[in-house]
């Protein structure tokens, strides 16, 4: 296996790519996919792997007070010589503190700092091939890489992964992810649920969509809401369909209980020919505005859809 | 989700599933269906218990069809016996513009079913082999 081409100094390669995910930036070669993930804000991990195996972990845990790292790092290198690893050896690229170790014939390196902004333990892992020695450089400049992100002055968080960029208001509730071949959806409610929105990516469209985006995209409206106006435009090449519908109730009863909108948004990307969709549904209440839900989607650098 | 765990990737290494051929069961016969699908036949084998009274109330077929989609047909063509795991996510990979993490779920996921039909075999690859027994001998 080719090793990943390195970006070089002070410049990040176009084709490494970056991921965001609760909050943390990472950048990692092209080749490597996030494996396995955590919806979990406090404590969580993230796991990418190339072709061939694991190859980067990278974990987080909410403090309510700073840590003594340096002890913290010294008794987890003992604990690793106690579990079996061996040649520890203690590592560093500041801010990080590492340990190195060799389980069999594969390198380990991990590293650790605290982040005093989002007050979070970060650990990063790096899983060397069998029989290939560790990179320093490499992990420098991946950690170099790795930041954590500050939320928009709107206090809007952005999410970066399996192909989709989207922004969500900080105030809502990471539900639920779906991550299946050709397919990713990501829902995250308001935590009054009043509302919720679903950003999803699905690949092999020639393969299934029989209808045209605007036709499938009406299939899609929720059982009991009725559709209100669906309409296209142009944006940056690409042709965006947005729908409305309402919840299908008498007038009394939205008079006394509310109302519930439901927008969606979706278009096929030509740069990868994959349909996006962003929709939310949200509750009002007489007399008052509709909850806050302002989210965003952007398949490419050329398009972002706003509901 | 983990979409490592549910592919079974569990070891964190997968060089020795992606180095395996798959093979066709050379005891199944295979039926064209149409210009893009097959129905592949199975011999099955008659269970110990199918003898009378039971046999005289339950079924039993001696041959099963597995009838494959259009999408199937393409993976059980490529399964020829000289490709290997690696090199047919590739292939669907290519074909159909995905990663190669979301072709390999979906390649997996497909080759592990007809397996468990009985109509496709997993032949490691030699080397991968002598690790296995390299292993077991420590």
């Amino acid at each position: 296996m080719k090793p990943p081409r390195l970006p070089r100094s002070g410049q990040i390669s176009p084709a490494w790519q970056t991921w965001v995910w609760q909050g943390l930036s990472v950048t990692l070669p092209p080749d490597w996919e996030m494996l396995q993930f955590t919806r979990n804000p406090e404590v969580g991990r993230c796991v990418f792997g190339d072709r061939y195996q694991y190859r980067f972990e990278l974990d987080w845990k909410r403090m309510q007070a700073p840590p003594d790292m340096e002890r913290m790092v010294s008794d987890y290198r003992a604990k690793l010589s106690e579990d079996g690893l061996s040649d520890v050896r203690p590592l560093g690229h500041s801010p990080w503190l590492g340990t190195s170790g060799q389980d069999g014939e594969r390198d380990i390196c991990r590293y650790g700092m605290y982040s005093a902004e989002s007050r979070q333990i970060l650990e990063a892992v790096f899983l060397w091939p069998p029989g290939e020695k560790s990179k320093p450089s490499f992990e420098g400049r991946v950690l170099d890489m790795l930041r954590v992100l500050t939320r928009s002055e709107d206090g809007r968080q952005r999410w970066q992964a399996f192909g989709m960029t989207w922004h969500v208001p900080a105030t809502t509730v990471f539900a639920s992810c779906a991550v299946e071949p050709a397919q990713a959806e990501a829902v995250f409610a308001l935590r009054n649920n009043r509302g919720a929105a679903t950003f999803a990516r699905r690949g092999m469209v020639s393969e299934w969509l029989t209808t045209s985006v605007s036709e499938w995209l009406v299939q899609t409206i929720p059982a009991g809401y009725a559709q209100e106006s669906v309409t296209h435009a142009g944006q940056s090449g690409h042709d965006v369909c947005s729908l409305v519908a309402r919840r299908e109730r008498s007038v009394l009863k939205d008079w006394l209980y509310g109302r519930r909108q439901y927008e969606a948004c979706a278009w096929i990307c030509p740069g990868d020919r994959r349909l996006y969709c962003v929709s939310r549904w949200m509750h009002q209440r007489r007399g008052q505005q509709a909850a806050g839900l302002d989210v965003a989607l952007s398949c490419c650098s050329g398009l972002e859809v706003l509901l | 989700m983990k979409r490592g765990d549910s592919a079974g990737l569990g070891s964190g290494d997968w060089r020795a599933m992606l180095a395996a051929y798959p093979v066709r069961n050379i005891a199944a016969a295979v039926r064209e269906k149409g210009e893009n699908t097959v129905t592949v036949v199975v011999k099955t084998q008659k269970p110990k218990y199918m003898v009378p009274p039971i046999s005289w109330f339950v079924p039993y077929s001696p041959e099963r069809e597995i009838d494959l989609d259009a999408i199937g047909t393409r993976l059980w063509r490529w399964c020829d016996g000289q490709r290997t795991v690696e090199d047919v996510i590739d292939l669907f990979k290519d074909t159909y513009d995905l990663s190669f993490h979301e072709a390999r779920a979906a390649v997996v996921d497909y080759l592990r079913k007809l397996i468990q039909r009985g109509i496709l075999a997993v032949m490691m690859a030699p080397d991968s082999q002598e690790n296995q027994a390299e292993n077991d001998a420590k």
